[in-house]
């Protein structure tokens, strides 16, 4: 218990207050009584559903590709000896270390007009006049997708190293195919990770600032750019923090929610 | 758990020093630097903050034996810290954005300067010396809105109404709604489509018009440079402190004063509400416009002068919103008209590029 003291004081001091303070405030009424009038007036405006339907749009399009990119090739890093794992881990890691803005620019490059994408498929004769890429919806999803990847991959990979390699060998003696072992044994031992990853990266995903301000510029606007744009530019804080209640509560809707799909007959 | 408590109570008792530093200030002062040992601090850009230091900072430093220390942020970030520290403000001088220095003025964070304590302030434009009125900033220096466009690639612009062209959709970008210009680039639409700066209908008409084929509109100038430089944006409205830099990637590029004229703006300097130093802020902001000061910002191409006796050599004046050619166009427009009508409009305009 003792050891746990500093680290539930500092989340008490930094993360659980000011996020009490946050929820007060969207509660708070203009004779401070408490109401949820602030979440009618921000729930009504046809911006924010827009706005909110097209975050969640790009979180629910990015977490199920990183999920199914990102389970064959943790479960390979699983597979291969210590040595090869240590390599591959570190590609893994490497964007984590590189900042989001750079990693976010060199998109700027990649899928611009005169990028390599454009000039690769010009030259293929694909193309016959370079596409728009930047500044559109899916260049922000394949930043967020580039962005967040590692973290399942990370995540993914610590639950399955804890299932243990008998249950798998079991499996596969008592007649199950590789594939039927993966999703009948792997997948549902690993849950809780999947479940973690999958949370990150959502929470990712809603929350990201950097990568759809400069993927989407001010053309797509997300919940982030929008909570920017009510807090710092027209001073609405109100409306901002129901926006970030708003994305808390998303996330812990669907953190919850996924426990409920947890195999039962599993320990 | 009691324990840990107390260790981490010990540590944040152990830190605050950290944090309370500055809170104390030496009293050396004497006669001849009345000032000694004193702290100013000023909320600025941190734009070329290497130049500012050089032509600004150092030499006040040295001048009046104190020590400058910056907060530097864009405008947006600036102005909310200051109006979350109202109560107890740290900032004694603070630079923001003409639109920004009306909002300081309004939310209470800026105060009226003085101005029998500026003996400059005559020396500058007359429009400069009291742009939001009661003495709340000084325009201590001009910029504008300009025009340019791609020689070798789409055909010269000579009026706002070529921005709807056909051969600019897919290679024009405009100022987003939220930067300084976006508003006045409403007002600049209106004039040039129905003769009225006020007819504000008709610049969203337009503004609908161009959106669907925008590249993007783009919310801070180092946006833009990277557009021009990808060479995703062949023509755009652009802030003349950008020029430097758009003309710096190498490409034929021209700007240009439109039939209909240019946007001007200040960037405007005040004194802090509730600064502890207010004898100093005033000479702070005399230093800002004195020859020397304005003289060197120009020459390093930061800043254009507000003060009209400054002669400038050719290949210097034609990168800075300089000389009575340029001057002449341009339009200067209401930061009070724009305040009470920023909410609706940025809604406007969602909505628009929401389709």
């Amino acid at each position: 218990m003792l050891l746990l003291g500093p680290g539930a004081m500092f989340l008490l001091l930094f993360f659980f207050s000011p996020l009490l303070f946050v929820l007060a405030e969207s509660l708070r009424g203009a004779q401070g009584q408490v109401t949820l009038a602030r979440y009618g007036e921000v729930l009504s405006d046809a911006q924010f559903r827009i706005v909110f339907v097209r975050t969640l749009k790009m979180a629910l399009i990015v977490t199920p590709i990183a999920v199914i990119v990102a389970y064959p090739s943790a479960y390979l890093m699983t597979k291969v000896s210590a040595g090869k794992k240590s390599i591959l881990m570190s590609l893994v890691i490497l964007p984590l270390m590189t900042s989001p803005v750079a990693r976010t620019y060199a998109w700027i490059v990649i899928l611009g007009k005169y990028g390599i994408v454009n000039q690769t498929m010009g030259a293929l004769g694909l193309f016959k006049e370079p596409a728009r890429m930047m500044y559109t919806e899916g260049a922000i999803i394949v930043g967020l997708l580039q962005l967040f990847l590692p973290i399942m991959v990370l995540t993914l990979v610590s639950a399955m190293e804890n299932v243990q390699e008998e249950v798998e060998e079991a499996a596969l003696s008592l007649g199950s195919g590789r594939i039927g072992c993966f999703f009948r044994v792997i997948v549902p031992l690993s849950f809780d990770g999947l479940i973690m990853g999958v949370t990150l990266v959502f929470t990712g995903c809603i929350t990201a600032y950097v990568t759809p301000a400069i993927l989407g510029g001010a053309k797509v606007l997300t919940l982030a750019t929008l909570m920017r744009q009510e807090a710092l530019v027209l001073m609405n804080w109100e409306a901002a923090t129901v926006i970030a209640v708003i994305m808390i509560a998303t996330t812990l809707l669907l953190y919850n929610g996924l426990r409920l799909f947890k195999p039962r007959n599993l320990v | 758990m009691k324990k840990s408590v107390i260790v981490l109570i010990a540590l944040l008792l152990a830190v605050t020093p950290v944090f309370a530093q500055g809170a104390k200030e030496s009293a050396a002062a004497s006669d001849d630097m009345p000032y000694k040992g004193q702290t100013l601090t000023i909320s600025m850009w941190g734009y070329n903050m290497d130049l500012l230091e050089k032509n600004i900072i150092k030499p006040f430093e040295e001048k009046y034996g104190v020590t400058v220390v910056t907060e530097s942020g864009n405008n947006a970030d600036r102005f909310t810290k200051m109006v979350a520290r109202k109560a107890n403000p740290l900032v004694d001088v603070a630079l923001f954005a003409g639109s920004w220095s009306y909002k300081a003025m309004e939310e209470g964070i800026i105060q009226p300067y003085d101005p029998s304590k500026l003996t400059n302030l005559s020396a500058i434009m007359e429009t400069a010396q009291d742009p939001l009125g009661g003495n709340y900033a000084i325009g201590y220096t001009i910029q504008h809105l300009g025009l340019f466009y791609r020689t070798d690639k789409v055909a010269p612009i000579t009026s706002w109404r070529d921005l709807t062209r056909d051969d600019l959709k897919g290679v024009l970008s405009i100022p987003g709604i939220t930067t300084t210009y976006g508003p006045m680039l409403i007002y600049m639409l209106s004039e040039a489509w129905a003769g009225d700066f006020d007819a504000t209908d008709v610049g969203w008409e337009k503004i609908e018009e161009m959106a669907p084929a925008l590249v993007t509109a783009y919310n801070s100038s180092s946006v833009l440079n990277t557009l021009v430089s990808q060479e995703e944006v062949y023509a755009a409205p652009y802030s003349s402190f950008a020029w430097g830099t758009i003309k710096g990637t190498g490409l034929p590029v021209e700007s240009v004063i439109p039939e209909e004229g240019l946007v001007g703006s200040f960037s405007m300097i005040s004194v802090a509400a509730g600064t502890k130093h207010e004898e100093l802020a005033h000479l702070y902001i005399d230093h800002l416009l004195s020859y020397e000061v304005q003289l060197a910002e120009a020459m390093d191409l930061v800043d254009s002068p507000a003060r009209t006796d400054i002669t400038l050599p050719a290949e210097v004046a034609e990168n800075l919103t300089y000389g009575e050619e340029l001057i002449s166009q341009l339009h200067f427009f209401d930061h009070k008209a724009m305040a009470e009508v920023q909410e609706e409009w940025i809604d406007r305009w969602n909505a628009i590029f929401s389709k």
